[in-house]
């Protein structure tokens, strides 16, 4: 098969060792297609936002898992089949995402979907999710319609909302010597900006704070209304929830009004292109809570795999972003996932070794990535990092196991 | 907090009756009403993208880069579409305004994507506190530029010959052209001027925002800036612009910052119903 | 007399409607004073649009024939080029910019001429229409009816013109001011040698003043011929009633 000249990776080995431990099998095993798994491929689906408001994240991600796939077919595949991602646009519209489900659970199947960024469509999706045969394995959001209760067919991709309130406030907080942390959250005015909204004001008031909680529009070009409340409120630090226009918005604003107040975002906003579209005085006071290292962080096993096929693929521009990360990271956890279900993997299959419990080492690339068969949010650690305008690069401030105590 | 939602209400609000006095100039020297004047905020927004970010011009060059360019625009705006449709009914050439400002998105969309663009210029971005309220340079800029453009056009519209016959041809068309002005050539100036201010809106905008397709609405304020003022009424595009800046401020502040559409356009339904001719507008051209 | 204007079978049409004129010839010699009579929708209004360039505006075309002023074709030519040639006009309605000074008014009809001369020729029309002078920062909209058209017919003179187009001066005026405003309008023609084509309804006052008369009916010239010659015949009558024999009682 000619894989032998490769240089193999870890996930790779393991992949390699089940398939010639296999192969009898696999060469043997029918074909599902109704379950998107040929005799030389396998079908996986990905539903993310590649042309609408938050695909300057949500592409980011869909190019880190294009790549680690890319990665795994180069070496030959899983079980002697390529994986073939078919990757649907939703454009950030809930009924898009109804379609793509549609499409990728019937007309042209696959085995599983990663990625569902968009938290409103995952909401009415749910109780179809729940009641299908396709796993949504590695979402790009969670939310708790489709993890309380547990369900086999949904599996976390990242970091959850509540952990990145708490890290973000307990670390923030500790930073700043605070005795009772007044935060005010900028947050959209979704269903999910004010569930974290509720996180960070729980967050705040375990610590005998207090927060107030401002709206700003999804698709809001001024944030005048909402600095001239922090001007109002003079909170200890600002946390912010939206896409990553709406901390660049706001720190803008908060310059030209001269207000040196911290902001720490989500991870999903811990962008180079937030850093980048402030000047250092304004962004300096940016930071971010993540479950996922950004490139050039640390020298860790995974951040080297991962920088050697960025730049390899001509992504070593987008592997400082946590988005490609993240994206790269659900790539692994799909591939081993496919891989320890068996040479004559079916939806079926996949589920049932899901639901066992199953975890991934990412070798320090993020915060372990584990389920249990109570949990199925997968990631749970979180760490503040920064930026540094002189040297460029990201900087993470302790471990992700550190973090664990500002978690309840 | 009043007295710093007032600064910030009056400083926007400059910005939006500059964008709205480009409007009430296309609509009083042509007939037209411009829906795409919102489009024209972003099409600035973005030309200073592309002479300060990506050309990297000296920032003088980028001003100038900008209203040369955006004075082109519009002129060829008026020239291949608006002109050719002269004497069919308003309702059709406002269908054309509108399909030109979905183009305009979805070329500016293809050319610089979807999403919203930092802009950095040496603008200053500090600010004064005077009094417990922080007065932000930029704003202030922005304010006073705003204001320049309104009191040079005051000038040019009273002292010049061209301004009297732009006047004039805003007074009546027919007139215009039996008196000898050279109604088209006027008529390719409003467009120009009207792009033109739209465009330096655009430019602060961009500075105190980002550069993005959603600022369009925002230059769409315009609209219930100039009915509310008086849509045959320069000054009253004016005030208009300052009162929806206030309005939505103070609705921002004091109620929710999604509220603010709601109190603008309230104020709209209002003297629509009460006063159709606008706060500054006269009774026998009150036409809306 | 060399022709000022000359129209030559002259046939007229608006987007899908029939022709509504139908090979029309007319001449104006220089410094004379021609009148076009006819009744309403004769024909009248699209003859003048055609020669003062307002054809396109109103979505006419020009099907056959030509226009010539001073001995230049000008069929087609832009409505502000011809002012600038010296064919002015006086519109019907006067069209004057209400929201404008008398002064304002004036200075846009001199526009096209070089900035010393304007002031001059600001004068040369306050001495012709005193009233003017008084009212010159007044907005126009706010002037009498009479004022008014004195207004109208100073923007049209200040250029100098060679040729004047009156259209319906006479239009919701009392008789005593259209007359005075006339006597007004033929010392001009008299002392400045200006060419003048006055279309009226009222064919009584135009028959008074002019040298020569045409009658437009339904798009055609019905007759023409020197102004006492047109008015005693009966194609007048024809023209507005459509009844041969029987005069219209201002006649």
């Amino acid at each position: 098969m000619g894989m032998w000249g490769i240089r193999v990776g870890p996930v790779l080995g393991l992949a390699a060792g089940l398939l010639l431990g296999a192969s009898p099998l696999a060469f043997a095993a029918s074909e599902s297609p109704a379950d998107g798994v040929y005799a030389d491929h396998i079908d996986w689906g990905v539903i993310m936002d590649l042309s609408g408001p938050t695909s300057a994240s949500q592409a980011v991600w869909t190019a880190g898992i294009k790549d680690y796939i890319r990665k795994v077919d180069d070496a030959g595949g899983i079980n002697g089949r390529k994986i073939n991602l078919l990757v649907e646009d939703e454009r950030f519209d809930a009924s898009l995402d109804r379609i793509a489900f549609e499409k990728l659970t019937g007309q042209t199947p696959v085995l599983g979907i990663s990625g569902m960024g968009n938290a409103s469509a995952q909401v009415a999706l749910a109780s179809t999710i729940r009641r299908g045969k396709v796993p949504v394995l590695g979402s790009y959001t969670t939310t708790k319609a489709v993890t309380e209760p547990p369900t086999p067919m949904f599996y976390g991709g990242f970091c959850g909302y509540k952990e990145m309130a708490q890290v973000g406030v307990g670390a923030l907080t500790e930073r700043l010597k605070l005795a009772a942390p007044k935060v005010v959250t900028v947050h959209l005015d979704t269903a999910g900006g004010k569930e974290y909204a509720d996180f960070v004001n729980a967050a705040a008031m375990r610590h005998g704070g207090s927060s107030k909680a401002v709206p700003i529009k999804a698709n809001a070009a001024d944030a005048t209304a909402q600095v001239l409340e922090i001007i109002a409120s003079k909170p200890d630090f600002v946390a912010v929830h939206g896409t990553a226009t709406t901390p660049v918005l706001l720190m803008r604003a908060m310059q030209q009004y001269g207000l040196p107040t911290p902001v720490f975002g989500m991870a999903y906003i811990g962008t180079p292109i937030v850093y980048n579209s402030l000047p250092p005085e304004a962004g300096s006071r940016y930071s971010f809570v993540s479950c996922f290292t950004p490139g050039g962080t640390d020298d860790s096993a995974g951040m080297k795999a991962m920088t050697e096929s960025a730049d390899k693929f001509g992504h070593s521009a987008m592997k400082d972003d946590i988005n490609y990360v993240a994206g790269w990271v659900i790539g692994q956890l799909v591939t081993e996932a496919i891989a320890k279900a068996g040479p004559d993997v079916t939806r079926e299959k996949l589920v049932a070794m899901l639901s066992k419990g199953f975890s991934i080492d990412t070798k320090g690339l993020s915060a372990p990535v584990s389920y249990t068969p109570e949990d199925h949010s997968g990631i749970a650690l979180l760490k503040p990092f920064g930026f540094d305008y002189a040297t460029k690069r990201f900087t993470g401030s302790g471990t992700y196991d550190e973090a664990r105590k500002y978690e309840q | 907090m009043l007295p710093q939602v007032l600064f910030s209400g009056l400083a926007l609000g400059s910005i939006y009756g500059l964008v709205a006095l480009g409007f009430a100039l296309v609509f009083k020297a042509t007939d037209v009403l411009n829906f795409a004047q919102g489009m024209f905020v972003v099409v600035g927004a973005f030309l200073a993208v592309t002479a300060g970010t990506q050309l990297h011009l000296p920032f003088a060059l980028t001003l100038m880069f900008i209203v040369v360019a955006a004075a082109l625009i519009g002129a060829a705006i008026q020239a291949l579409l608006i002109r050719p449709l002269t004497g069919r009914s308003m309702l059709s050439i406002i269908m054309v305004t509108i399909a030109l400002s979905i183009v305009l998105r979805a070329l500016i969309e293809i050319i610089f994507g979807p999403q919203p663009r930092a802009l950095t210029t040496p603008m200053p971005t500090g600010v004064f506190i005077v009094e417990g309220v922080r007065i932000s340079q930029l704003h202030m800029l922005a304010a006073g530029v705003s204001w320049l453009c309104l009191g040079l056009f005051a000038l040019f519209f009273r002292f010049t010959t061209f301004g009297l016959q732009m006047r004039a041809t805003a007074n009546g068309h027919e007139a215009a052209l039996v008196s000898g002005i050279n109604v088209d050539f006027v008529n390719r100036v409003a467009w120009a001027i009207g792009s033109v201010l739209a465009a330096i809106g655009g430019l602060f905008l961009a500075q105190l925002q980002l550069a993005s397709t959603e600022l369009e609405g925002i230059g769409l304020l315009a609209l219930p800036a100039v009915v509310i003022g008086g849509l045959q009424s320069i000054p009253g595009a004016i005030i208009g612009g300052l009162l929806v800046g206030l309005i939505e401020q103070l609705a921002s502040s004091y109620v929710s910052p999604r509220s603010a559409d709601i109190f603008v356009y309230t104020l709209l339904l209002l003297v629509l119903m009460v006063r159709p001719w606008g706060l500054f507008g006269q009774r026998e051209l009150g036409r809306v | 007399m060399a022709a000022m204007l000359e129209v030559e079978g002259l046939s007229v049409g608006y987007a899908r409607k029939g022709l509504a004129l139908d090979d029309v010839s007319l001449v104006v010699p220089t410094g004379g004073i021609v009148a076009l009579l006819g009744a309403n929708g004769a024909g009248k209004t699209t003859l003048i649009r055609t020669i003062t360039g307002l054809l396109p505006m109103h979505n006419g075309r020009v099907a056959q024939g030509r226009v010539r002023f001073a001995g230049v074709d000008i069929t087609g030519m832009a409505a502000h080029r011809l002012v600038r040639l010296g064919l002015a006009q006086v519109p019907e309605g006067r069209l004057i910019f209400k929201q404008l000074s008398v002064e304002e008014n004036l200075q846009v009809g001199a526009a096209f001429l070089p900035r010393g001369k304007v002031a001059e020729r600001l004068e040369a029309v306050f001495a012709l229409f005193p009233r003017l002078r008084e009212r010159r920062r007044q907005a126009a909209g706010l002037m009498s009816g009479g004022e008014q058209q004195m207004l109208a017919l100073g923007r049209a003179l200040i250029g100098g013109p060679r040729l004047l187009l009156v259209d319906e001066l006479s239009l919701g005026l009392a008789p005593l001011i259209v007359e005075a405003i006339y006597q007004q309008l033929m010392s001009v023609g008299e002392t400045l040698g200006t060419a003048m084509l006055i279309v009226e309804q009222n064919a009584h006052v135009a028959l008074e003043y002019a040298q020569t008369a045409y009658i437009l009916d339904r798009g055609r010239i019905a007759m023409s011929g020197d102004a006492a010659t047109v008015g005693a015949s009966s194609a007048i009558a024809d023209a507005y009633l459509g009844l041969a024999g029987e005069v219209p009682a201002d006649v």
